[in-house]
C-alpha cells in the first residue's frame, strides 16, 4: 500500500466513522431533549390544575371563614379555610420556635465536640432525613396521644420537629464547617473564649447558609401531612390555642380529598394553591440566602 | 443549588484547629454544658424513638403472628394481616417509578447543562426544581382528581390495546392502581434526580470534556463515555435519595392505589389495585383499636428496615465506587 493509498484509506474510513458517530450523537442528544420536554409535562399539568381550578377560591371569604360541612341541602357550602390557616400558623410557628434553636445548638455541639457520641447523633440525624415521615407521625401518636389520651396542636409541632431538626442541623453543621480556619484562629489568638469565637465569629460568618437550611426545612415541613395527621385532632373553629386541637392546610386537604362531596374535592385545588404559594415563598427566601452566600 | 440535596459535612482537613480545643474550659463552662445538654437530649430522644417503635410493635408481631409473612391478604378490619401485598406494592411502585424517573431525570439534567442556552439554564432548572417543593398531598390530589380519570379513560385502555391485552396489561382498567401510583411517584422523585444530577454534572472538570472533544469525540460520545461515568457516584446518590422518598411516600399514594382487594390481593398486573406499607399505615390509622393498632407499628418498623437497608446498600455502592476512583 503506497502512502497515497494509505492516506486515502484513513480519510474514507474516518469519514465513515465520523458520519456514524455524528448520527448516533444526534440521536442521543435528541433523546435528551425529549427527556427534558417530558419532564415538563407533569409540571405543566399540575400548575395548570392548581392555578386553573384554585384561583377562583382565592377570595377574602374563603381565606377568612372557617370550614363547614356541606349538607344534602347545601352541597356547596364548604365555608373557607380560616381555621386551617390559623392552625397551620400555630403548629408551624411552635415547631420553628423549637427546632431553630435546637438545631443550631446541636450543630454547634457537633462542631465543637469530638467523639463517638457525636458521630452517633450525627448519623442518626442523617438517617432521620431519609426516614419516611409517617414513622414520626406514628411515633408521636404512641408516645404522646396514647399516653395523654388527648390531641393537641403542639403535638403536631413536636412531630414536625423530627422533620425539621435533622435537615437544619446537617445544613448548619456544613455551614459552620465552611467558615475559614484563619478566621477562627484569629479569634483564638486574640484570647477569645471558645463561646465568644462561636457566637461572634463563626455563627455570623455562617449565618446565611444556616438560614438557607432553616427555610429549606420549613418549606418542607409546611406541606407535611403524614406526621401530624394523627396527633393534632381537628378543629373547625379558628383559634390560635396551641393546646387545643387544630386543623392545618395539609390535613384539611386530606380530609377533603377523602370527603364525600364533590365540592370538597374541588376545594382541594384552592387549598393546594394557598399551600403552594406559602411553600414557594419560603423556598424563594432560601434561594435568596443561597444567592447572597454565593456572592459573598 | 438544589432544593433537596444536603451537603454531607466533611470530617477531613477543615477546622482541625477548632476541633482540637477542649471543652469546657474554665470560665466557658456554661457554654460547654449547654452544648453537651442539647447533644445528650437529642441522643436520648433518638434512642427513645427507636425504643418506642420496637416496644409498641411487639404486641403487633404477637397478634399477627407468622401469618403476617405467609398469608397474602391484607384486610385491617377483618384482622387479616398478610403483609406481602403491601411489600409487593411498595416494591413495584418504587421500581417502576425509578424506571421512569431516572432516565428522564438524568436526561433532563444533561440537556439542561449541555444543550440549552446558558441564559435559560437557571430558569429551566428552577422550574423543574419547583416540582421538588410541591407538598406530597398536592401530588395526591393531582393523582386522584386528574391522572386517575385520564388513565382510566384513555391511558390504560390504550396500553391494553397496544399490548393486545397480554399480561401484564390485562384485566380491568380502573385508573386507580399500581400504574397510577408509579406515575405519581415518578413525578415526585424526578425533580430530586434532576436537581442532584445537574449539580454533579456541572461539577465535572472542563478539562475532561474538552480533552475528549479534542480527541475527536462527538457530543454524544462525550456525554456517554466521559460525563456519565465520572458522575456515576453522584447519580447513584441521587437515585438513593429518590428511592428512599419513594419507598416511604404516604399521603400522595394513599388515595391513588385503590386498596388491597380480597379477591386478588397481590398486585400481579399493571392495572391491579393495591397499597403500600406507608400508605396503608395512614389509611388504617383511623380504625386503630387495641392490638390491631400495634400491627401498624410493626408495619412502620418493616418500612424503616427496608428504607434503612436500601440506603445502606446504596451507601456501600457509593463508597466502593469512590475507592475505585482513588
Amino acid at each position: 500500500m503506497s502512502s497515497q493509498e494509505r492516506r486515502e484509506f484513513i480519510r474514507t474510513t474516518s469519514a465513515k466513522s465520523y458520519r456514524r458517530r455524528a448520527l448516533s450523537s444526534r440521536v442521543f442528544t435528541a433523546l435528551l431533549v425529549i427527556a427534558l420536554l417530558i419532564a415538563f409535562v407533569p409540571l405543566a399539568s399540575i400548575l395548570q390544575n392548581v392555578v386553573g381550578h384554585g384561583i377562583r377560591y382565592i377570595t377574602w371569604h374563603f381565606l377568612t371563614t372557617s370550614q363547614q360541612l356541606p349538607s344534602i341541602t347545601n352541597t356547596n357550602g364548604i365555608g373557607g379555610i380560616g381555621n386551617a390557616l390559623a392552625g397551620t400558623a400555630v403548629v408551624d410557628l411552635i415547631a420553628v420556635l423549637i427546632s431553630i434553636p435546637t438545631a443550631i445548638v446541636l450543630a454547634m455541639a457537633m462542631f465543637e465536640i469530638k467523639g463517638r457520641w457525636v458521630v452517633a447523633v450525627r448519623t442518626a440525624m442523617e438517617t432521620f432525613i431519609g426516614l419516611p415521615s409517617i414513622v414520626f407521625g406514628v411515633f408521636t401518636y404512641v408516645s404522646l396521644v396514647v399516653t395523654t389520651h388527648q390531641y393537641h396542636a403542639y403535638f403536631g409541632s413536636l412531630a414536625l420537629c423530627f422533620i425539621m431538626i435533622p435537615v437544619m442541623t446537617i445544613n448548619a453543621l456544613a455551614a459552620l464547617q465552611s467558615v475559614p480556619d484563619t478566621l477562627i484562629e484569629a479569634g483564638l489568638s486574640l484570647g477569645l473564649r471558645p463561646s465568644r469565637v462561636m457566637l461572634h465569629i463563626i455563627l455570623p460568618a455562617a449565618r446565611a447558609r444556616v438560614f438557607t437550611g432553616v427555610f429549606l426545612a420549613f418549606s418542607r415541613a409546611v406541606g407535611e401531612t403524614a406526621p401530624i395527621l394523627f396527633v393534632i385532632g381537628a378543629s373547625t373553629l379558628p383559634g390560635f390555642n396551641p393546646s387545643g386541637q387544630a386543623t392545618t392546610l395539609p390535613t384539611l386537604m386530606w380530609s377533603y380529598l377523602i370527603g364525600a362531596y364533590p365540592s370538597q374535592r374541588e376545594a382541594c385545588w384552592g387549598i393546594a394553591l394557598v399551600l403552594m404559594v406559602t411553600v414557594l415563598f419560603f423556598n424563594v427566601l432560601s434561594r435568596i440566602f443561597v444567592a447572597r452566600t454565593q456572592r459573598s | 443549588m438544589t432544593t433537596t440535596h444536603i451537603d454531607p459535612p466533611t470530617d477531613d482537613g477543615a477546622l482541625s484547629a477548632g476541633r482540637e480545643r477542649k471543652l469546657p474550659t474554665g470560665s466557658d463552662r456554661a457554654y460547654g454544658y449547654t452544648l453537651w445538654t442539647v447533644l445528650t437530649l437529642v441522643g436520648v430522644i433518638v434512642f427513645y424513638f427507636i425504643y418506642v417503635l420496637v416496644k409498641n410493635s411487639i404486641p403487633g408481631w404477637q397478634f399477627a403472628g407468622w401469618k403476617m409473612f405467609t398469608t397474602t391478604t391484607w384486610s385491617f378490619g377483618d384482622n387479616k394481616f398478610g403483609v406481602l401485598p403491601l411489600v409487593m406494592g411498595t416494591a413495584f411502585t418504587t421500581f417502576f417509578a425509578l424506571l421512569m424517573a431516572v432516565p428522564i431525570g438524568v436526561g433532563a439534567a444533561l440537556a439542561i447543562v449541555y444543550l440549552i442556552p446558558r441564559r435559560l439554564q437557571l430558569a429551566v432548572s428552577s422550574l423543574i426544581e419547583l416540582l421538588a417543593v410541591v407538598p406530597s398531598i398536592v401530588y395526591g390530589v393531582w393523582g386522584a382528581l386528574v391522572m386517575a380519570s385520564w388513565l382510566g379513560n384513555s391511558g390504560e385502555p390504550w396500553l391494553k390495546r397496544v399490548a393486545h391485552g397480554a399480561w401484564p396489561f390485562d384485566g380491568a382498567t380502573a385508573g386507580y392502581g399500581m400504574t397510577l401510583g408509579a406515575i405519581v411517584l415518578a413525578v415526585m422523585i424526578m425533580p430530586i434526580v434532576t436537581a442532584i444530577s445537574r449539580d454533579v454534572i456541572v461539577a465535572v472538570p472542563k478539562e475532561l470534556t474538552e480533552g475528549a472533544l479534542s480527541l475527536g469525540a462527538t457530543r454524544g460520545q462525550v456525554i456517554r463515555k466521559v460525563i456519565l461515568p465520572s458522575c456515576k457516584t453522584g447519580i447513584v446518590g441521587a437515585v438513593t435519595l429518590a428511592t428512599g422518598r419513594a419507598l416511604g411516600e404516604t399521603i400522595a399514594l394513599a388515595t391513588v392505589l385503590g386498596g388491597v382487594t380480597q379477591m386478588s390481593p397481590l398486585p400481579d398486573r399493571a392495572f391491579a389495585t393495591g397499597s403500600t406499607l406507608a400508605a396503608e399505615i395512614a389509611i388504617d390509622f383511623g380504625a386503630i383499636t387495641g392490638k390491631a393498632g400495634n400491627v401498624l407499628f410493626a408495619l412502620a418498623l418493616i418500612l424503616m428496615v427496608i428504607v434503612g437497608a436500601v440506603t445502606y446498600l446504596a451507601r456501600s455502592i457509593i463508597r466502593r465506587n469512590e475507592r475505585q476512583f482513588q
